[in-house]
């Protein structure tokens, strides 16, 4: 994760390096090509058509719109602010269960037990599933009539019919348990790359001073993967913001709009409403929290600093 | 050197290059022309996709093909809950069918964006023109925006209550002849320590519509709009929904509030549920899995005595403006409404047919349900109430601003009145924007 | 690299700590501390697994916990009238040219990276990081309407297209870091023996870099498999529909057949928890390799 910062510092092979013009470049034009025609051109595309009233139901409409997107945004919308709300919540709760979750996992994982290969493959299995798939499994697992609650009931531990999924109160946390089950994993495989990069001398002098456990992990394991938590916790929390699928499919932003996130909404407007001028108003929103949030974090993590 | 590299590149992207033309020929559905001997090819989506009713369909179809030397129709089943989205997004990008059935929702948001052919020269010399039921006919045609005959409906349905008669017959209780009679024996048919539930509530996606079926059959309202404003948010209105929302959680399940239709005939057919209110489409499901055990009746007369029908969306087959062979399209279209196939096409999906020869047919009579909803039809003591169909915003406020706040009602987050007003408030909008225009 | 490769044998002292099991109060802490929460973890896991299997190989209206007696009519029913066997086609074609694509373009722009010092490169570094702070659900409209433009809108290749071009930006990156391990001398002297720079490249290069290909292909092959927002938008019809779209359907639409739905996800994981289970290591090692540096 941190390679970015390191893809400079061999300047011995730098300097041997070819400074033929063309070759580099004609090397990346796939990806220059793929990149603008496919990133930046829609992003510039999405701020322009924020500005327009743009519904494929009702043409007559059409037309440049000023600001109004916006002034429907803040000022008229139910469902914007309390989506942002669920935007922040599922991100926190995310990132913070699955980093901390995760790094235990990958510690165990990375200890010495009989079968630890097919355990570690196990347990890392649900980072392949896919939102959809989740949906689908989880779906079961929720269901009053076949899921797990069935059993619990049996036991007397659940009330009869209860449905977390259509509760106002459960809803969030059933949708949440679900992503983590998947999203856990994600952290414990990149950690536990890192873990296992820690030199041993490290640990082995620590032992030699007494630490204890709990200090080797604070004062060797932790700071050695400060970097990479700094890192890999952005990029999750950039994606577990516009994570969709799952939401999509499990509750659809319900019951009433209390799942309903940000992006959700996007992609509810885009696909249900058709309404592709407020949609892209919603987008070119998402995008600026979404980038301010990011430079701040980086800065206040003081990423690649001690 | 330089030049064998670029020349090698060169290579690798030629072939790639190759490859991908190879590909794009099984990589994309192609939609059907003219090819090379003259031969039409239709293609005809089928909104509604399900697997069984796909089967029955391409039998009709092939069928067609053989009695039209030279014409052969392709067949794609639409997903239901995103055929409308599937429809718009190919009309904006010019890539529609020739023919498709709809629901009459999407007739207005397809009329508005100018994709269907105008049907009134072809419907005024066909014979369809005495066999089709004129009101449904008529009723199509004002739920256009323009008041012209895009669409022909080929199957009426109604709201009813389906019931279980073994429950009933057990509790001593024969029929549900009135609102209060209803609300009754939903109390007495709850027994939650047995998982027995007296009415389940449809609380997820398409949860508005019958909400509002009910409340008109229940206070009895005539008309959706009075100088403008929308009735939903009567007082009437309220009470009746309140009573229906007391419902939730006391004598329904929980799970209610994210059951769409399948989940919701689901519990009913698992022998959860003492009564549903649901169309006649569910019928097929009933009968494997209650047989016997079950039975059908129309809703109770109102608060004012008479019999008042919201009416439901009729399904309908449209003809595109972008087709190469209208007069071919049209002719499919003919033969799907013609007696004999209306009446397959029906008894697949247990609905009354809407050519009025296949009406008397007898599966019709064989099934209590549809001859019961079919005598209702008929009935002198009817009042029937059209949704505002020709509002192209009427979709999206029935189903994506709305069906959220109703789970809040469900859930006690939001009141009833408020629901209603915000209800009746988006639908003057929509009202007052087209009656300006 | 060779290192990396060593540990991927296992052999290697992975455990800072390695709890040697020689006292039984050792042994009973060792059980406590890995033994309890790993098994806890474990069955956190394989229950909503076993949850699927249980609902995809039961006999409708069976209440039993475990799939006895067992049928593989939900099988036949998705594979052959709900269309799985066209899905799960298209998911192959789609995940294999994405997979392809990507690691082509990828290998020749993290070599220019890699080995090249051009102007622009900072800047491109950049970009290519910024990248992944663009939400490809917000780009659903634009890209719409460009692929309905190019004419590719409901057409595999407007999903392909997508996948490749979210997917680059992090191939690229993870792939220079990996060229950039791989000595420079191995390549000059390939070069000093007469050899192009590409056959340089094919002859020394490819071969090193076979573990970040096996990482960086499952990793796309997995993530195209999985791609389910573009494919609900830019594919109308359920002869192009994908794994991941047809199950969403299945969702929706067969929600009360359970079994159906289970059989659905069945087929939907076996591909990628196949693969998964292969390249595990590797991954680990993989992103481990490209950590480094």
């Amino acid at each position: 994760m941190n390679a970015l910062a390191t893809t400079s510092a061999r300047p011995g092979a730098a300097r041997r390096r070819r400074r033929r013009g063309l070759t580099p470049w004609l090397l990346l034009s796939p990806i220059v090509v793929l990149i603008s025609v496919f990133m930046a051109y829609p992003i510039i595309n999405v701020l322009y058509t924020s500005f327009f009233h743009k519904n494929v139901v009702m043409p007559w409409n059409d037309g440049f719109a000023g600001l109004d997107n916006y002034r429907r945004m803040f000022f008229d919308d139910p469902t914007f602010w309390p989506s942002l709300g669920v935007t922040g919540r599922w991100v926190l709760v995310q990132v913070t269960c699955q980093l901390v979750v995760g790094l235990v996992l990958a510690l165990i994982v990375n200890e010495r037990f009989r079968a630890r290969g097919p355990a570690r493959a196990l347990v890392f299995s649900p980072w392949a599933i896919s939102g959809v798939l989740t949906t689908s499994i989880w779906l079961l697992l929720y269901n009053p009539s076949t899921g797990i609650i069935t059993v619990l009931e049996k036991f007397g531990v659940s009330s009869v019919g209860f449905a977390p999924l259509a509760d106002v109160d459960t809803a969030f946390w059933a949708a949440a348990l679900a992503e983590l089950w998947r999203g856990i994993p994600f952290f414990a495989i990149l950690l536990l790359a890192e873990v296992q990069s820690i030199p041993h001398e490290l640990y082995e002098a620590a032992s030699v001073d007494g630490a204890s456990r709990w200090r080797r992990f604070w004062h060797v394991t932790l700071p050695h993967l400060r970097n990479v938590i700094i890192l890999s916790t952005l990029l999750r929390g950039v994606w577990e913001f516009n994570n969709v699928d799952l939401l999509y499919t499990l509750t659809n932003g319900g019951p009433g709009t209390s799942t309903t996130t940000l992006p959700l909404y996007v992609a509810q407007v885009a696909t249900i409403s058709s309404d592709f001028g407020y949609g892209s108003a919603l987008t070119t929103v998402a995008f600026v929290i979404l980038l301010v949030l990011s430079i701040l974090y980086l800065r206040l993590s003081r990423l690649g600093k001690d | 050197m330089t030049l064998t590299r670029t020349g090698r590149r060169a290579g690798v992207l030629g072939s790639l290059v190759a490859a991908s033309a190879l590909l794009t020929g099984c990589l994309s559905a192609g939609g059907g022309d003219t090819d090379a001997e003259g031969e039409v090819r239709l293609t005809y989506w089928d909104h509604s996709g399900n697997a069984d009713e796909s089967d029955t369909l391409r039998q009709i179809l092939a069928e067609f093909e053989e009695q039209h030397e030279g014409v052969t129709v392709e067949f794609l089943s639409l997903p239901s809950d995103s055929a409308l989205q599937k429809i718009n997004t190919a009309i904006s990008s010019d890539s529609t069918p020739d023919v498709s059935s709809i629901s009459g929702s999407f007739l207005s948001p397809f009329v508005s964006q100018g994709a269907l052919l105008d049907l009134e020269d072809y419907f005024a010399e066909s014979s369809l023109r005495d066999e089709l039921d004129p009101e449904l006919v008529e009723s199509v045609r004002g739920d256009a925006p323009d008041g012209v005959l895009h669409s022909l409906p080929f199957t009426g349905t109604s709201s009813i209550l389906w019931y279980r008669s073994d429950w009933f017959a057990e509790a001593g209780i024969d029929a549900i002849p009135t609102w209060d009679g209803f609300f009754q024996t939903v109390a007495q048919l709850t027994d939650k320590s047995q998982g027995r539930y007296g009415f389940t509530i449809r609380g997820g996606e398409g949860s508005v519509f019958p909400l509002l079926q009910y409340a008109f059959a229940y206070t009895g309202i005539e008309d959706f709009f009075v100088d403008g404003e929308a009735t939903v948010d009567d007082p009437a209105m309220v009470e009746a929904v309140q009573r229906y929302v007391d419902l939730y959680d006391v004598s329904t399940p929980t799970a209610d509030l994210n059951n769409g239709y399948a989940p919701m005939v689901g519990q009913f057919d698992a022998g959860d549920i003492a009564i549903v209110q649901h169309n006649l489409g569910s019928l097929a499901n009933h009968e494997e899995a209650l047989p016997g055990a079950f039975a059908a009746t129309t809703f109770p007369p109102s608060a004012t005595g008479r019999n008042v029908v919201l009416s439901d969306p009729l399904q309908q087959y449209v003809v595109y403006e972008g087709t190469d062979h209208p007069d071919e399209a049209w002719e499919l279209v003919e033969y799907l409404l013609s007696p004999e196939v209306n009446s397959r096409v029906n008894e697949m999906k247990s609905q009354l047919p809407t050519n009025v020869e296949a009406r008397d047919d007898e599966w019709i009579g064989s099934i209590q349900a549809l001859s019961a909803a079919r005598d209702l039809q008929s009935s002198d003591d009817l009042a029937v109430v059209s949704p505002p169909l020709y509002l192209p915003e009427y979709s999206s406020i029935i189903r994506s601003d709305m069906e959220p706040v109703f789970q809040q009602v469900l859930a006690g987050q939001v009141a009833v009145a408020d629901f209603l007003g915000q209800l009746a408030e988006k639908l003057e909008q929509a009202e007052a924007g087209f009656r300006s225009r | 690299m060779t290192m990396t490769l060593d540990k991927a044998t296992g052999s290697a002292p992975a455990a800072p700590a390695p709890a040697r099991r020689r006292h039984t109060g050792r042994d009973r802490t060792h059980h406590l501390r890995i033994t309890l929460p790993l098994v806890v973890f474990l069955v956190l896991t394989l229950v909503p697994f076993y949850w699927m299997i249980l609902y995809a190989f039961r006999p409708r209206g069976s209440n039993s916990l475990l799939p006895v007696p067992f049928t593989l009519d939900n099988f036949v029913y998705v594979w052959n009238t709900v269309g799985y066997d066209v899905y799960f086609r298209n998911s192959v074609i789609v995940a294999l040219i994405s997979m392809a694509l990507t690691t082509v373009v990828s290998v020749a722009g993290g070599y220019a990276i890699a080995r090249y010092r051009f102007a622009g490169r900072p800047a491109l570094m950049v970009a290519l990081l910024c990248t992944q702070f663009i939400p490809g659900a917000m780009l659903l409209i634009p890209l719409y309407s460009i692929f309905n433009s190019l004419g590719l809108v409901n057409n595999l290749w407007s999903l392909i297209i997508a996948n490749v071009v979210f997917e680059l930006p992090l191939t690229v990156i993870l792939m220079s870091s990996f060229i950039q391990k791989i000595p420079f001398e191995l390549e000059e002297a390939a070069m000093v023996d007469g050899c192009s720079r590409l056959r340089g490249f094919l002859a020394v290069i490819l071969p090193q870099l076979r573990p970040a290909l096996v990482a960086i292909g499952s990793f796309t092959f997995i993530g195209a498999w999985n791609s389910f927002l573009f494919a609900l938008m830019f594919l109308s019809t359920q002869e192009l529909f994908t794994i991941p779209v047809g199950l969403s359907y299945t969702v929706g639409e067969d929600s009360i057949n359970y079994g159906v739905m289970a059989a659905g996800g069945l087929v939907a994981a076996v591909p990628v928890v196949v693969i998964f289970g292969f390249i595990q290591k590797f991954l680990v090692q993989g992103i481990s390799g490209a950590v480094k540096g």
